[in-house]
């Protein structure tokens, strides 16, 4: 019987990766758990281990073969060892490091390729970059700002947003640290009483839930508890949400915890743009910060300000796309949804929609809202979070106070399901609000 | 899949796995002849069979109605 190996996918969102470096060769016996290869995306780096024992029949890609697709099959394993001449294991041997170097030769010259358009259009980077590119602007500005986290050093960043941290600041100011969320998270807060200005990576927010004590009970309230004389500048991020079918433990949307909490400022960026001019605001504020990012987004390329004092400040929210009729409001992921919902609710129904990223949670921009409510009269939110006493819970409480006689219908919030994030990908979908409820509750309030 | 650990010696790593809990817990079972390492073994492979037939079964079973959606939250 003859096994495939399959590419696989580091990450639900992987879609393909690079075959760094064989293991085995052709003929070589393995065992469950040997180690096969080692595969990589822009994200880290991974070993494939054999699932089963038997013999490596085939080897069906090449070392340095790159983007090759998730669940393509990469190597035959046969329970019984192939019968082969030597010399012709020899020559096929020959044969592959021939073509091997050709394809090394390629993808250098892809490389060059991808360098030249890097230089050509640099104004268009990723989220990740974004991110990364603030951070070391800002720990070149200030000795103070340091990094620390699970593989934030010697690894790169679990997603690669620290990627070259390292390298210039050196191990005292990027620090990778043990697994153990409340020890580091607790060591910080108390750096950032002291005078240091502690950035905190969480692998993803979901695992923020592991130091919530040291966020807020020791982050949030201390400058009130000891009466405005021991302040917290500090800034927790990392990925919150959903990313893809990582189920109910690592699909969480904090954005509405961490907004309840007095003492705390809460950003939430969707673009490569506004994540560089919000986290330099974040970590320039003497106060704690949760700087709410998206896996999903990490790769979204964007044009970005190279001024390395551009912020945007806390409680302005952008408005990015001007219309008449009905106001989405939204912020983080769901913003390219609602601008894509926008667009069909144009084309089918030639409906005019504004759209309002908030970026800034808490505080929240209430003029923007309600000077836009007062304009089309209509309003729906689009978040990823739970219904209930989610961010869209407050603008409702916003509109109906400061724009009651200006609505022309009941405001509807569209939220994930009021579950726990299932792991199924229909489900997940479901789950999920979609395009088509964002289209379906702009009609519902224009009363199509 | 693991990973490949390139931030950290293969000494270290070595050295870690001597005091693997999983090792330690299973040679003081075979200290203790609670098990041979010939029946740790055959339990090892019945746990991958297991779940290998769990995978498949889910890989070759239809995707969940709907409604599985709100099933479970509360009894």
């Amino acid at each position: 019987m003859t096994i495939e190996i399959l590419m696989p996918a580091l990450s639900p969102t992987m879609t393909e990766g690079n075959l760094t470096k064989w293991l085995v060769s052709e003929g070589q016996e393995v065992k469950a758990g040997d180690i096969i290869a080692e595969i990589e995306t822009d994200k880290a780096t991974m070993e494939v281990e054999a699932v089963d024992e038997g013999f490596v029949e085939k080897l069906l890609f090449k070392e340095g073969d790159v983007n090759i697709p998730v669940n393509k099959p990469i190597a035959l394993i046969s329970g019984e060892q192939k019968t082969k001449s030597k010399n012709i294991k020899d020559e096929i041997e020959l044969g592959e490091k021939q073509e091997s170097k050709e394809i090394k030769e390629l993808n250098q010259s892809q490389d060059q390729q991808v360098k030249e358009d890097v230089i050509i259009d640099n104004e268009h980077i990723s989220m990740r970059e974004a991110i990364r590119d603030t951070i070391a602007e800002e720990m070149r500005k200030d000795k103070k700002v340091f990094i620390l986290g699970e593989e934030v050093a010697e690894y790169q960043g679990a997603y690669k947003v620290t990627q070259g941290l390292l390298e210039e600041f050196g191990e005292k100011r990027v620090i990778d640290t043990p697994i153990s969320e409340q020890g580091f998270t607790g060591l910080a807060v108390g750096a950032a009483f002291k005078g240091l200005t502690p950035i905190v990576e969480f692998m993803t927010f979901n695992f923020s839930m592991q130091a919530i004590d040291q966020i807020i009970n020791s982050a949030a309230k201390t400058l009130y508890m000891s009466g405005g004389q021991i302040n917290c500048p500090i800034v927790f991020r990392g990925p919150n949400g959903a990313a893809s079918q990582v189920a109910a433990q690592h699909s969480q949307d904090f954005s509405s915890w961490y907004s309840h909490v007095p003492g705390l400022k809460v950003l939430a960026p969707s673009t490569p743009l506004n994540a560089k001019g919000l986290l330099r605001t974040a970590i320039r504020d003497p106060n704690p910060v949760i700087f709410l990012e998206n896996e999903i987004l990490y790769g979204l390329k964007g044009e970005v300000s190279y001024d390395d004092d551009f912020t945007i400040p806390f409680g302005k929210a952008n408005i990015a796309k001007v219309g008449a009729d009905t106001t989405i409001v939204t912020y983080s992921i769901m913003l390219q949804k609602s601008l894509e919902a926008a667009k069909i609710l144009k084309n089918e129904l030639d409906l005019d929609v504004e759209v309002i990223d908030l970026q800034s949670l808490r505080p929240i921009d209430s003029e923007t809202i309600i000077n836009s409510v007062k304009k089309t009269n209509r309003i729906i939110t689009v978040e990823e979070s739970w219904p209930i006493a989610s961010i869209g819970s407050e603008i409702v409480n916003i509109v109906q106070k400061n724009a009651f006689d200006y609505l022309d219908a009941p405001i509807i919030k569209v939220n994930s399901a009021d579950v726990p994030m299932p792991y199924s990908s229909s489900l997940e979908e479901l789950y999920l609000p979609q395009i088509d409820d964002i289209v379906k509750a702009v009609k519902e309030v224009n009363y199509i | 899949m693991s990973d490949p650990a390139k931030y950290r010696t293969k000494a270290e790593l070595e050295e870690y796995k001597n005091s693997d809990p999983i090792d330690v817990v299973k040679n003081e079972i075979i200290k203790k002849k609670i098990a041979s390492n010939k029946e740790l073994e055959k339990i090892g492979k019945e746990i991958i069979e297991e779940v290998k037939s769990a995978a498949d079964f889910a890989l070759e079973s239809n995707f969940p109605e709907n409604k599985e959606l709100y099933t479970d939250v509360y009894l």
